[in-house]
């Protein structure tokens, strides 16, 4: 997750908080394979422990198992992109709506603390401060999570953490940068949360994330959706029978996204799970 | 519930067999997951065992207790209401998303789910209690088909794993609903034909939440 871990933790979990979070702000990027001996060097654990890692982020969904072949990041595409952003506004226009009828003033005072620290945040990228990028992503989720935070359901919460830390992976790896149209946005939901006005959140919740997915899938460069260079996939696409995965490769640099994506179906995905091969 | 067919590697059997265990109620609720018993019961080595109760504790099936082991997630009234909630969240949804955008190759999914479905509601109807694993099977595949339109791979699979959760649920308050689930199956069937999703929404809305009044009547599930 992006907040930072609690109490002391083991080298298992320390390394698994820093893959899960280094797929999520782009710096192993979608696609790219995931070679055992290069990751145990570059995060200081044994392959075995490192084996339960990846596993564990293939069932959350950042990471694919190739068959036989080892460990991929999740690729990304413009429907994924829709998808996840389809399925955050979903669970999060839901999770307010029971958020702000239960929501108390200890409640309203999280909301407030955390739309202080968020808001500190967008100012100091406003003035071009890009160090902060990953302490501003932060505070957005805290700031987002302090609004359902009183939904009185842990499984929601949890559904809507895992689908939110998939959404920033999209809009780290898409570089996207809204600045003060998303700073106003996080202001009138503050509004709308003090005033318990829901039906004006959530309208302004899915101007927030459709904005967003729009506004990235509609840039003209669309470099992001490019595969890493470098890498052997042609036989490996050959050997792959769902067309999701082929239909997810995308053309040269500035080429625009394919308007008839190809999606591969649940069970398709999940035979390719079950392909996963492990050694006894 | 991960269909059963395609062959796996061993490690692969012994999740699904591990997972299945659980949400059948073999591996009962709160239970200790002790790594020299799994190994023998599940013939996996230790380092595959571990893989495979990384992925189930992710996947909030299974819990670690610190530095100790694991253990099988525990029930309680209050996560089954969660659950049911969420289910009926998604399912409700993508029920309208697949209504729409359904062609006839889905229609003839659902008919197909719901005519292997009403076969085995027939057996336990008749009695046949050794058919229950089999029954909800093809309950789940039937709930699964009437949504398999719906375009969002994300929300299928986030959908499948909330409804293994309840079914676990459904498994440890076992009860069948003699009469009733089948009725209800047959409306779904009959909105997904004419596509009248806001019926189809309400019908499952009455499904889950008899399901869980059942399950909570049962008294097994505790506090």
């Amino acid at each position: 997750m992006l907040e930072p871990s609690a109490s002391p933790e083991t080298i298992g979990e320390s390394a698994y908080r820093r893959i899960r979070r280094d797929i999520i702000f782009g710096r192993l990027a979608p696609s790219q394979k995931l070679k055992l001996d290069v990751l145990r060097a570059s995060y200081g654990v044994s392959v075995s422990t490192l084996r339960e890692i990846l596993n564990r982020l293939c069932s959350e969904g950042f990471v694919i198992a190739e068959g036989q072949r080892g460990f991929e990041v999740e690729p990304v595409s413009p429907e994924g992109f829709r998808e996840v952003g389809g399925m955050r506004l979903l669970l999060e226009c839901h999770a307010l709506a029971a958020s702000f009828s239960a929501g108390d003033l200890e409640w309203e005072g999280s909301v407030v603390a955390a739309h202080h620290k968020l808001s500190t945040l967008e100012t100091r990228m406003a003035a071009g401060d890009k160090s902060a990028a990953e302490l501003w992503k932060r505070y957005d989720r805290e700031f987002h999570r302090a609004l359902v935070s009183a939904c009185a359901s842990e499984a929601l919460l949890e559904a809507h953490a895992s689908v939110y830390d998939k959404y920033v992976r999209y809009q780290m790896v898409a570089n996207i940068y809204r600045g003060e149209v998303a700073a106003a946005e996080h202001r009138e939901l503050l509004d709308c949360a003090l005033k318990r006005n829901v039906e004006r959140a959530q309208q302004v919740l899915i101007r927030h994330v459709e904005g967003c997915v729009e506004s990235a899938l509609a840039r003209g460069d669309q470099t992001w959706l490019v595969r890493p260079s470098g890498r052997a996939n042609a036989s490996r696409q050959a050997a792959r029978t769902e067309p999701r995965v082929a239909g997810r490769v995308k053309a040269p640099a500035g080429a625009s996204p394919s308007k008839t994506p190809v999606r591969r179906s649940p069970s398709a995905a999940r035979a390719t799970r079950n392909k996963r091969k492990r050694e006894a | 519930m991960t269909p059963g067919q395609g062959a796996g590697t061993p490690g692969e059997t012994a999740y699904r067999q591990i997972r299945a265990d659980i949400l059948f109620g073999r591996l009962a609720p709160g239970s200790k997951l002790k790594l020299d018993r799994l190994r023998a019961d599940y013939r996996t080595s230790v380092s595959t065992l571990r893989e495979i109760l990384s992925r189930l504790s992710s996947e909030k099936l299974i819990v670690a207790e610190g530095q100790r082991g694991f253990e099988v997630a525990p029930i309680s009234v209050k996560n089954l209401k969660e659950i049911a909630a969420l289910r009926l969240l998604l399912e409700g949804h993508a029920l309208e998303q697949s209504f729409r955008q359904g062609d006839v190759e889905w229609e003839g999914r659902v008919v197909a789910a719901h005519h292997k479905l009403t076969l085995m509601e027939e057996r336990m109807e008749a009695g046949d209690a050794s058919a229950t694993e089999q029954w909800k099977h093809y309950d789940w595949n039937f709930h699964q088909a009437l949504i398999s339109a719906c375009g969002s791979r994300l929300l299928m699979e986030t959908h499948a794993a909330v409804f293994d959760k309840y079914l676990r649920y459904q498994m440890i308050a076992l009860g069948f609903r003699s009469g009733i689930s089948g009725r209800e199956h047959r409306l779904l069937l009959g909105c997904a034909l004419k596509r009248d999703a806001a019926k189809a929404r309400d019908v499952l809305d009455a499904h889950v939440k008899g399901g869980v009044e059942h399950a909570l009547g049962t008294g097994a599930i505790g506090g």
